[in-house]
């Protein structure tokens, strides 16, 4: 059986409340979903918190999945979804949270991720450019997931996925523009 | 140069052309000095990405994940043994990971000591210094949401039970209590470095200096308040592990009693 119809099989017995259903959906997808998370969220505490979440939303609602689409794509769906509402969340909180005569920046925002997995510049640059950005980068350049899968997952058609995908990393080249300028620099150092 | 171009350069870059839009690109990117740095960018970024190893979950973190939410839509059946039973309900219906606040005293042979601890015989030391990779802080957030979805006295007796079989006194429970399942003895360590960390409200995981298990004898004379309690199965043996420290001092020192046996080669 390949894994596209073991998901779809798994997902039938979960919407019947099978324990052991659900362990072995965990088990095939949890480190994508934390994946994605982690890339998404501010940090690890926000991408586990966003992991949990997508899996009790995609539990819950297991009886409600037509098996039209993969599994797969499904969790990506809900766990994109889940980190996009966290953050608004979050950036909710810390709008309401601020006192007047306030204005001092969110310090977590600048601090590197716990985990050595990607380097810092690259992971404060990813940061720092909007949700929707992020998540349509995160998706093709890092999940390596196709214009149409993630046009599927985000809910827009293809030309708006090329768009943030192609914008975001014209972002991301800017942010990272010393780096990106410093091989250049040291070939013209060099001759 | 247009932003239609660019846009042609950046499929381009992905890998998303063919045919005659290829070549096109193909020939911007030679003959035009923007396209080629599009191009360029593109591409470097893609490659930047595609580079970074994906992230995991720690063994801790997998545990918590897992038993968070199948307790929550998916209730382990009653079919398990009765001090399996016990564990499962002292876990909570939710999440495996509580934080009960209490006031913290350890009462009989337990007292509380700023000096960490002393250990009567029968103990043997054991580096179990944590590896700091499989280390992450602790959520406090899910043991907040836990700690509503348990009754404290539930807790508290079920330390009070761990803390008999362990031959402690019994003691009021500790602040931190976690459910492991079954996990191997190369992998108690890193959790116990994790809870360590969550329990001395840590940022940064704590290096577990020293860690005593008993041996046959299991009478121990210590002093210190438990911290927390993970309940697990090592290596298939029922085990409670005590985190006995103070607060105010960054290291903890840990006894492992099983049932009075020693579960970890």
């Amino acid at each position: 059986m390949n894994e596209p119809d073991r998901d779809r099989d798994l997902m039938a017995l979960a919407a019947t409340g099978d324990r052991a259903a659900f362990t072995e959906l965990m088990d095939r997808h949890e480190d994508m979903v934390f994946a994605v998370a982690m890339r998404m969220m501010r940090d690890r505490e926000a991408a586990f918190d966003a992991t949990q979440e997508t899996f009790l939303t995609l539990f819950r609602k297991a009886d409600r999945y037509s098996g039209e689409s993969a599994v797969s794509t499904w969790l990506y769906r809900v766990a994109t979804n889940t980190c996009l509402d966290l953050l608004r969340k979050q950036k909710r909180r810390r709008t309401e949270a601020l006192p007047e005569r306030h204005d001092e920046p969110d310090r977590s925002a600048g601090e590197p991720f716990e985990s050595a997995e990607i380097r810092p510049d690259i992971e404060a640059a990813l940061r720092s450019i909007p949700d929707d950005f992020r998540a349509a980068v995160v998706l093709s350049d890092i999940q390596g997931l196709s214009i149409a899968e993630i046009g599927a997952i985000l809910g827009v058609p293809d030309g708006t996925v090329k768009s943030r995908v192609f914008r975001g990393r014209r972002l991301l080249a800017e942010k990272l523009g010393n780096l990106v300028d410093q091989p250049r620099r040291q070939r013209t150092d060099d001759a | 140069m247009h932003d239609h171009d660019l846009d042609l350069i950046a499929e381009h870059a992905s890998g998303l052309l063919t045919g005659a839009d290829e070549s096109r690109a193909t020939e911007l990117v030679g003959t035009c000095e923007a396209c080629a740095r599009e191009f360029a960018d593109h591409t470097r970024i893609r490659t930047l990405l595609a580079a970074a190893p994906a992230p995991s979950l720690s063994e801790f973190e997998r545990t918590r994940l897992r038993r968070s939410v199948l307790d929550t839509v998916a209730p382990p059946t009653p079919a398990v043994a009765p001090r399996q039973r016990l564990f499962l309900a002292a876990a909570g219906a939710v999440a495996a990971v509580l934080v009960v606040v209490a006031g913290v005293g350890i009462v009989g042979q337990l007292g509380g000591g700023d000096d960490g601890f002393t250990l009567a015989d029968g103990g043997d030391a054991v580096d179990t210094t944590a590896s700091a990779e499989a280390l992450v802080p602790f959520d406090q957030s899910a043991g907040d949401e836990a700690e509503t979805l348990m009754a404290d006295e539930d807790a508290e007796r079920h330390v009070e039970e761990a803390a008999d079989d362990a031959g402690l006194a019994a003691a009021a429970a500790p602040q931190l209590m976690v459910e492991v399942g079954e996990i191997d003895g190369a992998v108690l360590d890193s959790v116990l470095g994790e809870l360590s960390a969550a329990v001395m409200d840590a940022s940064e995981p704590l290096v577990v200096e020293e860690a005593v298990r008993f041996g046959a004898s299991c009478a121990p004379a210590v002093e210190g308040e438990i911290l927390g309690l993970v309940l697990a199965s090592v290596d298939g043996v029922p085990t409670q592990v005590f985190l006995l420290g103070d607060r105010a001092e960054p290291t903890v020192l840990m006894l492992v009693a099983p049932d009075c046996a020693a579960p970890v080669p």
